[in-house]
C-alpha cells in the first residue's frame, strides 16, 4: 500500500516538472515525509514545475515510525540522490544528527539536504546558526518567533495568562513552549499530554488537560508546533470550543483543517516553494548548502476562523480583520 | 523739471494702480476657481476614506460580527484618521446618530444623522458641512438595513491654509510685478520723456540767451524728438540767414555802417555751429534699470545657493560646505570693494560697470555647468568680484549724476534698486529653480548679466567722467581715515547696521520665528517685511536728507529706532514683537541708507581727501566687515543666553553707537567753532 503511494506521487512530480533547459537528467530529490504528504510538499514540488526545472522526486514517508529512520539512511546511502528533502523536525533530528556530531553510520552524509517544516533546527542542534549552518544541510523555518506570536495573539485581545497543550516527547513542542514560558514566567500553564506506559503519548488525556486549561482560567490557550496534538487536532480543538477556550495556534493546520480559533502562521505552501526555491539554489546554481542561510517567510498570515469566534462569542478586532485571512 | 518728475510719478502710479488692479481681479477669480476645484478635492478625500471605514465595518459584520459587537473600533477609527493627513475626526455612530466610537480632536460640533437618514442615491457618500469641517458619512448595513454610520470630517483650516498661502504668493509676485515695473517704467520714460523733455529746455535757455551755436542730438525717437529736430532745424536756419546777412552786408553800399550794426548783434547773439552736439546724457535714472538687472539676476540664487552648494558635495560637505560659496561671494565682495573704487576712479563708471559685469558673467556661466563643491565656490567667488566692481561703480555714476541738491535721493536710488533687485530676484528665483532647476536659473542670470552690459553699452555716455584725485590704495585709506567724520561714519553707523542686519535679520529672525511654530513660508514673509518696508524708507530718508540737510541726526534717529525696536521684547510678547523689530529694523537701515552715501561727495571734496568713488568703496568695506561678523556674534551671544537676550544685546549696541555717533558729531563740531 505504502509503495503504491510513493509511486504515485514520483510520477506525478514528473509529469508536472516539464524540462525546458537542457539538461543530462532530471534531479533526482529524495523526500522523507513523516506524516505523508501535504500541503508543503505541494509547494516544493510545484516551485521545479513553475521554474521548468525537471526533478525525480522520489517519495519515502515514515507515517511518524521513527523506527524507520535507519532504514531510510541506509536507502539514501545507497540511492546517492543529488539532494535530499526532510520533512517535520523529528525526523530532520533522527535522520541528520547533531551539526557537531555527526555519526556516518546512523546519519544521513555525503549529500545536500533541505529541511522543511522544522522548528527551532538551532536549538534542536541540526545546524550550528541560521547564517552559518556549520554543515551542508539548509532549509527554511516556519514558525514565526514566540514573541511575535505572543504579541500577535494580543491584538486579537489582551491576556495575562496562556495555557499550553503540547506533546513531551516531541523536541520542537518541547523547544516553543520553553521559548513561551521565557516570555510569560508564571503566567503560562503548562499542560503536557499525559504518557502511556509505553512512554508514548496518550490522546485519551487531551480532554483532560483541556480542562484543567479551563478550571486554571486562562485568557487563551497556546498550541505549539506538535506533530501528535496536530494528528489529534479535531479532537483537540472541538473539545476547547465546547469548553469556550479560544485556542492560537502556531501552525496553519489547526485552524485551517480543525476549529481553532486564530493563529499567526506561514502557509504550508509558500514555505514548501521557499524551500524548494533552496534546493534550486543548490541544484541548478551549484551553491553549496553551508553558504545557504536558513531562513523564515517574511510574511506571515493571521488566519482566524470565523465559525469559531461566533461560537465563543469572541470577535476579533475591526482593524485585525482588515489584514486576516479568514476561515 | 518737476513737472517732467511728477509725469514720470504719475505715469508709474497709473501703471501700478491699473496692474494691481488687473492682477487683484484676475487672482480673485483664480482664488474662487482654487477653492471651488479644491473642495470637491476635500471632499473626495474625505469620502475615501470614510468607504475605506466602510468597507472594513461592513466586512467584519458580512463576517459574522454583529454590530454591536463589532470590537476595537476606537483604535481603528484612530488608525484611519493618523493615515490621512487634514482629517478633523473619524466617528461611528449608531442608526439614530449617537456616537458609538470616536477619534479626532474636531469632533466638538458633530451632530449624527437622525434616524431614518436615507443611503445617498448610487452609493458614495452623504456630504454635509458642519462647523469648520466637511462630514462625508457613509452607512453601515446589517441584514440590509441601516445600523449605523461613519463620519469623516475633514478641517476647511487645511482649504483656508492653502488659500492663504496662495494669496501671499499673488501678493509676493504683484509686488515683484510692480517694482520690476516701475523700474522698467522709470528707465523708459527718462529715456523718452524726461531725459529729452530737459534737453529742449536747454536748448531753449541757451537760444533764449542768445546762444545760436548748439544743436541737439537729433536721433531721439519720441514727441519731443520732434520738438528738438525743429529746434535744430531752426538754428541752422538762423545760422544760415546770419552768414546771408553778413554777406549782404559786405555787398552794400553801405557796408561800413551795416558791419557796425551786426558788431552790435554780435556783442549780444552768438552764432556758428559747434562740433559737439547736446545730447541726452545718461543721468541718475537710467542709472537704476542696469542696477535693478545686475542684482536681480545675482539674486537669483540666493534661495538655493546653499542647497546647490549641499547638491554638489554629494552630503560630504556638510552644513560648513553649504555655507562655502557664500562665504566665498562675501569675501570676494570685500576683498574686490576697494580694487572696485581705483578702477572706477581711473576708468570711470561705464568702463568699470563694463570691465566689473565680465567676470559676474562668466561666475554665474562657472556655477551653471561646476561639478563640485570647489568649482562652485571659486565660481561665486568670481561673481563676488564683479558685484563689488559693478556697484562701487554704480553708486559713483549716481553721485556723479545726482543733480544739486538731490544727491542723497540719487543715491538713495541706488539703494532702492539694489532692495528691488534683491526683492524681485530671490522671489522669482525661487519660483524659477523649481521649474526650471538650478543650472538653468544660473544661465538666466547669465544672460540678464549680458543684457545689463548691453545697457551699460548703449545709455551710459562713452567714457564717463574721470575724477582726477588718483592716489595709491594705502594712500587713500590713510587720507580717507585721517578724515574724522569718515571714521565715525564706518565705526558707529556703518558696521554696526550691517551686524544688525547679519546678526538679526539673516540669523536670529529665522531662528526665532521657527521657535514659535511658524512654517517655512511665513518665516520667508515675516523676513521680506525688512525688505518691504527699507524701500520706502529709502525713498524718505532720502527726500528728509535732501531738504533737512541734517544726514547725521538721520543716521542717529534711524540708530535710536532701530535699537528700540530690538529692545521691544522687553515689552511685548514674542510673536508680536519680533515682526516689528523685524520692520523696525528695515525701517532705521531704509533711513540711514541714503544718508550715509550722501555724506560721502561732501567728505572726499575735501582737500586731500581722496575722491568719492574711493571713499565709497571703503564705506562700503566697512559695511562688509559688518556682515561677515554680524551673525557669527548674533550665534556666538546666542549660544551664552538666549534668542530673546541676544535680540536685546543687539539693541544695546544700535542704541550705544547711535548715541556715541551723535556725541562725536557735536564734540567735533563745537571743537571746529572753537577753532574759527
Amino acid at each position: 500500500m505504502m509503495l503504491q503511494r510513493r509511486h504515485f506521487l514520483a510520477a506525478s512530480a514528473s509529469l508536472l516538472a516539464t524540462p525546458a533547459v537542457a539538461q543530462e537528467r532530471p534531479f533526482r530529490i529524495m523526500m522523507l515525509l513523516t506524516r505523508g504528504w501535504e500541503e508543503a510538499c505541494d509547494g516544493f514540488r510545484d516551485h521545479f514545475a513553475a521554474r521548468r526545472i525537471p526533478v525525480e522526486l522520489i517519495v519515502r514517508d515514515i507515517a511518524t515510525d521513527m523506527r524507520l529512520v535507519p532504514g531510510l539512511v541506509q536507502e539514501v546511502r545507497q540511492v546517492r540522490p543529488d539532494l535530499v528533502y526532510v520533512w517535520g523536525t523529528g525526523l530532520a533530528v533522527a535522520a541528520l544528527g547533531p551539526w557537531d556530531a555527526v555519526d556516518p553510520t546512523r546519519h544521513i552524509t555525503g549529500v545536500p539536504v533541505v529541511f522543511n517544516i522544522v522548528t527551532d533546527p538551532v536549538g534542536n542542534r541540526l545546524i550550528r546558526s541560521n547564517t552559518d549552518p556549520g554543515r551542508p544541510v539548509t532549509g527554511t523555518e516556519y514558525i514565526a518567533s514566540v514573541d511575535v506570536q505572543m504579541r500577535a495573539m494580543a491584538r486579537y485581545r489582551p491576556f495575562t495568562r496562556v495555557a499550553t497543550i503540547f506533546n513531551p516527547n516531541e523536541s520542537n513542542s518541547r523547544s516553543v513552549v520553553a521559548q513561551v514560558r521565557t516570555l510569560l514566567g508564571n503566567n503560562l500553564v503548562e499542560l503536557p499530554v499525559a504518557l502511556n506506559s509505553a512512554g508514548q503519548p496518550d490522546p485519551d488525556s487531551i480532554p483532560t488537560a483541556l480542562m484543567q486549561a479551563r478550571q486554571s482560567g486562562v485568557d487563551w490557550l497556546y498550541i505549539p508546533p506538535d506533530t501528535f496534538l496536530n494528528n489529534h487536532r479535531v479532537a483537540l480543538t472541538r473539545g476547547a470550543l465546547v469548553l469556550g477556550l479560544p485556542l492560537f495556534a502556531a501552525t496553519e493546520r489547526f485552524v485551517l483543517f480543525g476549529e481553532g480559533l486564530a493563529g499567526l502562521v506561514s502557509r504550508y505552501y509558500s514555505v514548501g516553494a521557499f524551500t524548494g526555491y533552496k534546493a534550486e539554489q543548490i541544484l541548478r546554481r551549484g551553491r553549496p548548502p553551508e553558504s545557504i542561510p536558513v531562513e523564515t517567510l517574511t510574511r506571515m498570515s493571521y488566519l482566524i476562523r470565523m465559525e469559531s469566534a461566533r461560537h465563543l462569542n469572541f470577535y476579533p478586532p475591526v482593524g485585525l480583520l482588515r489584514t486576516a485571512e479568514t476561515a | 523739471m518737476t513737472s517732467d518728475r511728477h509725469l514720470v510719478s504719475r505715469v508709474v502710479i497709473v501703471a501700478a494702480l491699473l496692474l494691481t488692479m488687473a492682477v487683484a481681479f484676475v487672482s480673485h477669480s483664480a482664488l474662487r476657481s482654487f477653492e471651488a476645484e479644491l473642495r470637491p478635492e476635500l471632499e473626495r478625500e474625505a469620502s475615501v476614506v470614510g468607504e475605506i471605514g466602510a468597507r472594513t465595518l461592513q466586512r467584519a459584520i458580512e463576517l459574522g460580527v454583529p454590530f454591536g459587537s463589532l470590537s476595537g473600533v476606537d483604535e481603528y477609527l484612530v488608525s484611519l484618521l493618523t493615515a490621512q493627513q487634514g482629517l478633523s475626526y473619524v466617528l461611528l455612530t449608531d442608526a439614530v446618530g449617537q456616537t458609538i466610537a470616536s477619534a479626532g480632536g474636531g469632533v466638538g460640533s458633530f451632530s449624527g444623522l437622525p434616524a431614518g437618514t436615507l443611503s445617498p442615491q448610487r452609493g458614495g457618500a452623504l456630504m454635509r458641512q458642519l462647523g469648520d469641517s466637511y462630514d462625508a458619512a457613509l452607512p453601515i448595513l446589517e441584514d440590509g438595513r441601516i445600523v449605523g454610520w461613519i463620519h469623516v470630517g475633514i478641517s476647511r483650516a487645511r482649504l483656508d491654509s492653502v488659500l492663504a498661502d496662495m494669496r501671499w504668493d499673488v501678493l509676493i509676485v504683484l509686488l515683484v510685478v510692480l517694482l520690476a515695473t516701475s523700474e522698467f517704467l522709470r528707465f523708459s520714460l527718462f529715456r523718452t520723456v524726461s531725459a529729452p523733455v530737459d534737453l529742449v529746455s536747454r536748448l531753449q535757455a541757451r537760444l533764449a540767451t542768445g546762444d545760436w551755436t548748439t544743436r541737439a542730438q537729433d536721433n531721439i525717437v519720441s514727441e519731443a524728438g520732434q520738438v528738438v529736430r525743429q529746434l535744430n532745424v531752426l538754428v541752422r536756419r538762423m545760422n544760415d540767414r546770419w552768414d546771408r546777412l553778413r554777406w549782404m552786408a559786405t555787398q552794400s553800399d553801405a557796408a561800413l555802417r551795416a558791419g557796425a550794426v551786426l558788431d552790435g548783434v554780435r556783442q549780444r547773439l552768438r552764432f556758428g555751429l559747434a562740433s559737439v552736439q547736446d545730447g541726452l546724457g545718461t543721468g541718475a535714472a537710467s542709472g537704476r534699470l542696469p542696477l535693478f538687472l545686475f542684482v536681480f539676476a545675482e539674486q537669483l540664487s540666493t534661495s538655493f545657493n546653499p542647497i546647490y552648494a549641499l547638491e554638489l558635495a554629494g552630503g560630504q560637505g556638510g552644513i560648513m560646505g553649504a555655507a562655502l560659496p557664500i562665504v566665498a561671494f562675501v569675501a570676494a565682495v570685500a576683498l574686490f570693494t576697494p580694487l572696485g573704487g581705483t578702477v572706477v576712479a581711473r576708468r570711470g563708471p561705464r568702463d568699470a560697470m563694463l570691465i566689473g559685469l565680465v567676470p559676474a558673467a562668466l561666475g554665474h556661466v562657472g556655477a551653471a555647468f561646476c561639478t563640485d563643491l570647489t568649482t562652485f565656490a571659486i565660481a561665486r567667488g568670481i561673481c563676488g568680484a564683479g558685484y563689488a566692481v559693478v556697484t562701487i561703480a554704480c553708486q559713483v555714476h549716481l553721485a556723479q549724476e545726482a543733480p544739486k541738491g538731490r544727491v542723497a535721493r540719487s543715491l538713495g536710488g541706488f539703494t532702492a534698486a539694489v532692495m528691488t533687485g534683491a526683492v524681485c530676484g530671490t522671489a522669482i528665483g525661487a519660483v524659477l529653480a523649481d521649474r526650471v532647476g538650478f543650472r538653468m536659473t544660473l544661465t538666466l542670470s547669465m544672460a540678464l548679466v549680458l543684457v545689463t552690459a548691453l545697457l551699460v553699452w548703449r545709455t551710459f555716455v562713452a567714457g564717463g567722467v574721470t575724477e582726477q584725485k588718483p592716489m595709491g590704495l594705502w594712500r587713500s585709506v590713510r587720507a580717507a581715515f585721517a578724515e574724522p567724520r569718515f571714521v565715525l561714519l564706518v565705526l558707529f553707523a556703518a558696521i554696526p547696521a550691517k551686524v544688525l542686519l547679519g546678526g538679526f535679520i539673516f540669523f536670529l529672525a529665522p531662528l526665532e520665528l521657527r521657535e514659535l511654530g511658524l512654517s517655512q513660508a511665513a518665516i520667508g514673509r515675516n523676513v521680506m517685511l525688512y525688505g518691504l518696508c527699507m524701500l520706502p524708507a529709502i525713498v524718505f530718508g532720502a527726500w528728509l536728507t535732501d531738504r533737512t540737510g541734517r544726514g547725521g541726526l538721520i543716521i542717529t534717529l534711524a540708530g535710536v529706532l532701530n535699537g528700540l525696536a530690538l529692545l521691544l521684547p522687553l515689552w511685548l510678547e514674542k510673536d508680536t514683537a519680533l515682526p516689528l523689530a523685524i520692520i523696525g529694523t528695515g525701517l532705521a537701515q531704509g533711513l540711514a541708507s541714503a544718508p550715509m552715501l550722501a555724506i560721502i561727495p561732501t567728505l572726499s571734496s575735501i582737500l586731500g581727501a581722496p575722491n568719492s568713488a574711493v571713499m565709497l568703496s571703503f564705506l562700503r568695506l566697512g559695511e562688509r566687515f559688518g556682515s561677515v561678523i554680524g551673525p557669527p556674534a548674533a550665534a556666538a551671544l546666542f549660544a551664552l543666553s538666549s534668542g530673546q537676550q541676544t535680540m536685546l544685546a543687539l539693541g544695546v549696541i544700535s542704541l550705544a553707537t547711535s548715541v556715541g555717533y551723535a556725541l562725536s558729531l557735536t564734540i567735533r563740531k563745537r571743537q571746529q567753532e572753537e577753532e574759527v
